[in-house]
């Protein structure tokens, strides 16, 4: 029996029968159905195998439960969702031609001049489909690819067929399956042996039509002895209607390659965000997360690094901003399954005007992973007494020959700090934010410049009118 | 020294079709491929499910729980989130009988690579 | 997806059986039937959730098990007490102190909380009831205990310790059995109550030699100014799950908790702590240590709640475990839920194996491996040990330190 992916799912099971779409004009509508599914794949006019995975992951999530731990995701209806929206405009070709509404919200940011200065290839996901991206001429020369994921289906389907859900499959978990059967858009970014991009890939997304769900994947591969940086940011307008955002992001990174991620979310306080992201890293290769989360009303993500063979290493970076009505529940996941791996993980996280935010985390040893070591930190600050911070470490330790270590600490801005930084003139409110700036201090360092910038930004957004 | 096992008359597991046996303390899942018979730990190396229940494809069988994959000859890891190949078992057929030596053989293999 | 296994219904019978054979009053037989009542509603756990992931609850459900109530369970001695102090064997001070006993039993830990605590309730065969009047100091430390000497014995023992405003008293509850291969069950519930401004010292050692699965609570309440100290040494045992609580219910009270557990063979330990802050100014101190050898595997998962409002609250958590050898297993789950904003609260959890150039030191010095190790896993427990101001305790637990070590 001959199947044309590599996750063994029946391809002539979904060949057939009763998904056809009857009208080859598709209709955006509300709601999900294998019929809206099959729809999807036939409107991006896409082979059959992933006609078939998407199907296949429709039928994991009708029979997958929603978590039952975390956050409260009771409320989320998925029938009031549209699952797809083809967007009437073209991609865009500059930043000129952008939309004004998008230019403003990035001009709000700053991005106009980190553009000039620094942006070297733009994708950005206007509704469910890229509409603007560029790339540098050198690294294509390279052999670099980075491409929206439908386009590199269309341009480059051997390989997108060889690596895609072989990290998160579609059984992994209930949004993992939904982006699974709906995916749309994202980012395909293929790194040569050997090649460094030098300049960060990056890439802004935002939810700017009602209800409509994002559900981009993003396939990340770095080929041996290689290293890239992908920074992933969001911004979106507020809305009235919740919304969701579930995305799945696969990164292989082989060996002594290294991958860097950065993600600055900032998703409008309506914004379910529900993100499966996943790297493997083989020998000696390195795996660095860099998540920071200020938007959403809900946000569970907790980027995993598994380490697949010796000398792998995982760095997790995670920062969560927490205000009223907002649950931030970030963390990461470790997981040493050869000798000599190390990983790090450093979590802060701050809570303001009865938002809650914190930490959930694992660490796994697998039995035989000798020699591997663990270091787990994470710090929170709650900011009054409305507010609440929630640390949740897993630690699963197979194996005696390991050091792992896990340290938390929970603590209010202190007086001392504040007066002292008073008693030098400092007006209160400049003093808590810098208090604050101090505290995410040692993961803002990490970002690229004009990320840093944008979230010292958005953190002093966010701390507006808090001392009163 | 552990012996083979008899598992059931060939013609009792259908193609595509596996029987679970236990022999020596291990569970074993026995697969019909193709018209080969391909036998691995009834257990998923991740959360310990039961690979029987898994749906298969070719080789592959997929984890029912997680979706991890597995190539039931080689207990390659094909997808995540497994990261430990699962065991496998000689089996032979003998005088129109399945028969499993229930002696694990160390599975081998990663995913993304060749 | 298995089809969870049908709970095994209890018959009334045995319950009244073994009322009627402890002579109770009519409120204690009525208590008894309602919680078995409530046992058989309740739903039985799953393992698919939280707090049974890690251990099969099917280890603890009351089968073939015989409720014998001459399993010896109660003070081992009463030496001479202050006036009003109460210290007797549960179910004689069922009868000798209905009013007292009623007021206090099961209150804190309550049947309806899940189906063990229920199942615990309708049949507990024995235990220990200590009362402290106001303002009375118990110098000497007291001591019960239960002992398992047959198989297929369910043991439920529950111990009752109430210490009114301004007392001060040591309890050390031993809890052991005869050595062998036999399988036998224990669901235990100790409720600790104390009082503004008493202090109270709870030490449990557990012991059993056989195979017990045994499932069990601690839980103290703290009030205004009160401390409580609590040490579990868990060393025997087949299957283990305990869970220990402090509430900390009154402005300035006070929780040391202190563990310290050894797994060997295939010994599963599975120990979950609350550190629960209700009241404002209240300090919470854990310390937990496991080591485990061979196929062992322990459990630690704490949790430090902070209730709104409770500021100026100090809460500390920290987990150490030692793996001494390949197959063995720790888990650390050391959580925080926080929702006051003026404290201060830390945890940490740290796993590692022995310290190889540790050992190679002691041998240097001439000892031989087996004791260099011996030496190391005492210093490893000696941290905690040394934190309990009882040298009897402190030598036995040491002696069963060197026993496990060369089992």
């Amino acid at each position: 029996m001959a199947t044309t992916n590599q996750l063994g799912i029946d391809v002539e099971k979904y060949k057939y029968g009763f998904f056809e779409p009857e009208n080859y004009v598709f209709k955006a509508r509300k709601g999900l159905s294998a019929e809206v599914v099959a729809e999807i794949s036939h409107m991006k006019n896409e082979p059959d195998w992933m006609r078939a995975f998407r199907l296949h992951a429709y039928e994991q999530f009708l029979k997958k439960p929603l978590p039952t731990w975390g956050a409260d995701l009771s409320t989320i209806n998925f029938d009031e969702i549209y699952y797809y929206i083809k967007p009437t405009e073209k991609m865009a070709e500059s930043w000129e031609d952008l939309p004004q509404e998008i230019k403003r919200t990035y001009d709000r940011l700053g991005i106009p001049e980190a553009e000039r200065k620094f942006l070297a290839g733009v994708g950005a996901q206007y509704e469910s489909e890229v509409v603007y991206h560029n790339l540098k001429d050198e690294w294509e020369k390279l052999g670099v690819i980075f491409l929206d994921t439908d386009s590199a289906l269309r341009e480059h389907e051997d390989l997108v067929r060889e690596y895609f859900g072989t990290v998160i499959p579609p059984e992994d978990n209930k949004f993992a399956s939904l982006n699974s059967a709906v995916w749309s858009g994202g980012s395909f970014v293929y790194v040569p042996a050997g090649v460094k991009v030098d300049i960060p890939l990056q890439a802004y997304f935002r939810i700017n039509a009602k209800n409509v769900g994002q559900f981009e994947r993003t396939l990340i591969i770095c080929e041996p002895g290689s290293y890239v940086h992908y920074v992933e940011g969001c911004t979106a307008p507020i809305y009235t209607t919740d919304s969701l955002h579930s995305a799945v992001v696969e990164i292989i990174v082989k060996e002594g390659a290294r991958c860097r991620y950065t993600t600055i979310q900032n998703w409008s306080t309506n914004v379910y965000n529900l993100v499966t992201k996943r790297a493997v890293a083989y020998r000696d290769a390195t795996m660095e997360w860099i998540d920071g989360n200020l938007g959403s009303k809900i946000t569970m993500k907790y980027p995993s690094v598994y380490m697949m063979e010796p000398g792998a290493k995982a760095e997790i970076l995670s920062v969560a901003f927490a205000g009223a009505g907002q649950h931030q529940d970030p963390g990461g996941k470790v997981v040493h399954a050869a000798p000599n791996t190390q990983s790090v993980i450093v979590s802060k996280s701050i809570s303001k005007d009865g938002g809650r935010a914190g930490y959930r985390g694992l660490v796994k040893i697998y039995p035989g992973a000798t020699g591997s070591r663990s270091a787990v930190r994470c710090d929170a600050l709650i900011l009054d007494d409305r507010s609440r911070s929630d640390t949740y470490p897993t630690m699963e330790i197979d194996e005696q020959d390991v050091s792992i270590t896990h340290e938390a600490t929970v603590s209010k801005v202190s007086d001392e700090q504040l007066f002292y930084l008073m008693s030098r003139g400092v007006k209160e409110d400049e003093a808590m934010n810098m208090i604050v700036r101090g505290f995410v201090e040692p993961i803002v360092k990490e970002l690229p410049l004009e990320y840093a910038v944008e979230l010292n930004r958005l953190i002093a957004l966010e701390m507006e009118g808090s001392v009163g | 020294m552990a012996e083979y096992v008899r598992v059931a008359a060939a013609g009792e597991i259908p193609p595509g079709g596996v029987r679970v046996v236990a022999a020596d303390g291990h569970r074993i899942a026995v697969f019909h491929v193709d018209g080969a018979f391909l036998a691995v730990d009834d257990s998923c190396t991740h959360e310990y499910a039961p690979l029987s229940e898994g749906a298969r494809s070719g080789e592959i069988v997929t984890c029912p729980k997680h979706g991890s994959r597995f190539n039931m000859r080689t207990g390659r890891v094909l997808s995540l989130p497994a990261v430990v190949p699962v065991s496998t078992y000689p089996v032979k057929v003998e005088g129109g009988d399945v028969f499993v030596l229930p002696v694990p053989q160390r599975g081998h293999g990663m995913p993304h690579k060749v | 997806m298995a089809v969870p296994q049908a709970p095994p219904t209890l018959d009334r019978s045995p319950v009244e059986a073994l009322s009627e054979r402890l002579q109770e009053p009519r409120w204690m037989r009525e208590l008894r039937l309602a919680a078995l009542d409530l046992a058989g509603r309740l739903p039985v756990p799953s393992r698919a959730e939280d707090p049974w992931r890690r251990t099969d609850p099917a280890a603890f459900e009351l089968r073939e098990s015989r409720l014998d109530p001459s399993v010896v369970s109660g003070p081992r001695e009463v030496p001479a007490l202050p006036a009003g102090v109460i210290f007797s064997a549960l179910p004689e001070a069922v009868r000798a102190h209905p009013d007292l006993v009623r007021e206090h039993f099961m209150r804190s830990v309550r049947p309806e909380e899940s189906r063990f605590r229920a199942l615990h309730a309708a049949c507990w065969t024995g235990g220990t009831f200590l009362y402290v009047p106001e303002g009375v100091e118990v110098a000497v430390p007291l001591r019960s205990e239960a002992w398992i000497q047959s198989a297929d014995v369910a043991l439920v023992p529950h111990t009752l310790v109430v210490a009114e405003r301004g007392s001060r008293v040591t309890l050390v509850d031993a809890f052991g059995s005869m050595a062998g291969t036999w399988p036998a069950l224990v669901n235990g519930v100790v409720e600790l109550t104390v009082k503004d401004g008493a202090e109270v010292r709870y030490v449990v050692r557990q012991d059993w030699l056989a195979d017990v699965a045994a499932i069990g609570v601690i839980r103290g309440r703290v009030a205004r100014d009160a401390a409580l100290h609590t040490l579990l040494v868990g060393f025997g045992g087949a299957v283990v799950k305990t869970d220990v609580e402090s509430l900390l219910e009154g402005p300035g009270g006070s929780s040391e908790m202190l563990g310290a557990f050894f797994g060997t063979g295939a010994q599963h330990f599975d120990v979950h702590t609350v550190q629960e802050h209700r009241a404002p100014s209240t300090l919470s101190d854990l310390l937990y240590k496991n080591a485990v050898r061979d196929a062992a595997r322990s459990i630690f998962s704490g949790m430090i709640r902070v209730h709104k409002g409770a500021q100026k609250t100090n809460a500390f958590q920290a987990n150490r475990n030692l793996i001494l050898s390949p197959g063995a297993k720790a888990d650390s789950i050391p959580n925080l839920e926080i929702m006051a904003n003026d404290l201060r609260c830390t945890h940490g959890s740290a796993t590692s194996r022995l310290n190889e150039e540790h050992l190679f030191y002691l041998m240097s010095r001439g000892l031989r491996r087996v004791d260099a190790v011996r030496m190391v896993v005492e210093g490893f427990f000696a941290e905690l040990l040394d934190r309990v101001p009882l040298a009897d305790v402190r030598a036995s637990i040491a002696q069963d330190v060197d026993r496990k070590m060369v089992q």
